[in-house]
């Protein structure tokens, strides 16, 4: 079949941001695609989300004997600890999964030789991040419902569900934030290559100062400080709040604030540092390298 | 011109490449050829300088939320419940030792398990396929340059702990723990040749490796007694070398046991070693098999 030079140049010329938003909801199925084909990768999708809770709730049983601690209490608004780090880890799964799968979404590309054909589609290279962010919201967010439908079935895990909806705002605007943060990702691999190690210590950063399982007063007073820039923070802080002390929380809605505002400087930052490196590396034309 | 190195006599190319293939008989595992393979990742590991930087921080990254998450629930660096079920009240020491034991343990997992990946990706597999060694050789190259980097990093952990939290150990206790150590990582090394068997089936080495990542981690003795676990999870742990490794490298550091009192850690772990490479070797064997009939050893 022959394609006329009329129908090759209309496709080029489409644009626009329902033509881009197309392209990255397809990406994201591409990569449902290529995920579930590998065997293991549906049975592990199921159990992993719950499998990496229970070294953190065993270290919690070791340190306290039951599920409650009076320490915790002092410092925050709850002493079950049980459910403040249940909630805290779901949280950071999906901090994970963003991080790491969209970060990561070029040099998988690499590695598998098709980073190239991927950079001549006609579309935006920030659509192509997008695709993967969606696939990976989708992942995170199945993983999270996982881990919270098994945390309440096998633990009676409680939750005060008139919070649910503020704290799905804090998840939505995290994650918005978070895109900021997973473009900076892609400069990285774009420009260091055998990046997985750089992504490594960020993220690793990133969940120290986004205290899974416990209150920011913990830390040492400059890392408080630090904490306070990072969106996954404020994030973390509201999710808990809201599905812990319910939607009216003062404390919650000033995170929430602070996140919208944190939102905005790391977008715009992330999206700059995309452009110039994407140009940079082009230029160089190193885009295959490794 | 070609010569055999033995004999100085000159050889035609073709002549040079049989009497080579006869001097090097297949055997179960070519050490000089594992020797260079280590050689060569080592190289090609410090092509990327910053990697040794960063790993040799990341560890206390991973250590450091177990610290503060201790902190919060104990209200102090030491818990009288924590106490009463490993033995050791101040829970940093203890966390300290299992993140530096356990080191090795993922280094084993993701480094030497997921060598032939990285090798696929990198478009070499094959190539190092047809090497005249045999194919363990190459990941017991791999085992060999990922104990130099891994031992960079722990010692960096280790130092970094001292410095922060101000631990104390026992000096008499250096031999007892490298020993331990040792012994671990051998029969880890074991573990490795079968875990690569299975990417080799399997493919997808992500999701391989971080089941069996955490399914270890959560057995292991890393941040809690074997005692915490259900009683029915408890035989499981007891056949992993890591929990006599760090149980035993505790007493050694933190109770100033001596060998005497570790010979049944030593001796259950050299079983294990037996146990894991003979295991091991027949495992990757089996796979190695499978996949080559099958036709998919270079199929992502």
């Amino acid at each position: 079949m022959s394609v006329s030079f009329e129908n090759q140049s209309s496709l080029l010329s489409r644009s626009g941001w329902r033509y881009e938003l197309s392209a990255a909801w397809r990406l994201a199925i591409k990569q449902w695609k290529v995920e579930l084909s590998y065997p293991l990768s549906l049975l592990y999708f199921i159990v992993s989300p719950f499998l990496w809770l229970i070294p953190l709730l065993l270290f919690g049983y070791a340190l306290t004997g039951s599920t409650t601690s009076s320490a915790l209490g002092q410092l925050t608004y709850t002493s079950d600890w049980f459910t403040y780090s249940a909630l805290g880890f779901c949280f950071v799964s999906i901090i994970d999964s963003s991080l790491w799968g969209t970060g990561m979404a070029f040099r998988r590309e690499q590695w598998v030789g098709t980073l190239e054909s991927l950079y001549a589609t006609p579309v935006g290279r920030v659509t192509i991040l997008f695709g993967s962010s969606i696939h990976n919201i989708q992942h995170g967010g199945l993983g999270v419902l996982l881990q919270l439908g098994a945390a309440s079935l096998l633990f009676g895990l409680q939750l005060n569900l008139v919070g649910l909806l503020p704290a799905l705002l804090a998840v939505g605007l995290m994650l918005l934030g978070l895109q900021g943060v997973v473009l900076f990702f892609a400069c990285v691999v774009l420009v260091a290559r055998r990046a997985w190690m750089a992504v490594e210590a960020l993220v690793s950063t990133i969940k120290l100062l986004t205290p899974m399982s416990y209150p920011l007063v913990v830390l040492p007073y400059s890392l408080q400080v630090i904490a306070q820039g990072v969106p996954t923070y404020h994030g973390l802080e509201s999710f808990r709040q809201f599905l812990l002390l319910g939607p009216f929380s003062p404390s919650a809605w000033i995170s929430i604030g602070l996140l919208l505002i944190l939102d905005v400087i790391v977008l715009l930052f992330g999206w700059v540092l995309f452009r110039v490196s994407d140009t940079y590396v082009r230029n160089r034309a190193s885009l295959a390298k490794f | 011109m070609v010569t055999l190195q033995s004999t100085n006599i000159p050889l035609s190319v073709a002549d040079g490449e049989a009497a080579l293939l006869k001097v090097a008989p297949a055997r179960v595992i070519d050490f000089s050829a594992a020797l260079t393979i280590a050689r060569n990742s080592l190289r090609v590991s410090l092509r990327y300088p910053a990697n040794f930087i960063i790993w040799g921080v990341m560890p206390i990254l991973w250590l450091l939320p177990f610290v503060f998450t201790g902190i919060a629930f104990s209200g102090g660096i030491t818990s009288a419940q924590f106490g009463g079920q490993t033995g050791y009240a101040n829970f940093i020491p203890y966390l300290a030792l299992g993140w530096v034991v356990f080191s090795y343990v993922d280094s084993a997992i993701w480094g030497v398990g997921n060598t032939l990946r990285w090798y696929q990706f990198a478009g070499v597999l094959e190539p190092m396929f047809l090497i005249p060694a045999p194919r363990l050789s190459i990941l017991l190259g791999a085992a060999m340059a990922e104990l130099v980097t891994t031992s960079m990093s722990t010692i960096i952990l280790f130092g970094l702990s001292v410095l922060i939290f101000n631990l104390q150990f026992a000096l008499t206790a250096v031999l007892p723990i490298l020993l331990l150590l040792f012994l671990m990582i051998v029969a880890f090394t074991g573990f490795a040749f079968a875990f690569s068997g299975l990417i080799l089936v399997f493919k997808d080495p992500s999701v391989l490796t971080q089941f069996v990542h955490v399914v270890i981690y959560t057995l292991t003795p890393v941040n809690y007694s074997v005692s915490v676990l259900p009683s029915w999870v408890q035989p499981l742990s007891l056949i992993l070398p890591s929990t006599f490794a760090i149980i035993g490298i505790r007493e050694a550091a933190l109770a100033a046991a001596g060998i005497a009192l570790l010979w049944g850690d030593v001796m259950i772990l050299l079983l294990l070693v037996v146990i894991f490479w003979i295991t091991g070797i027949l495992v990757f064997r089996l796979a190695e098999w499978h996949t080559r009939k099958k036709g998919k050893m270079g199929a992502f």
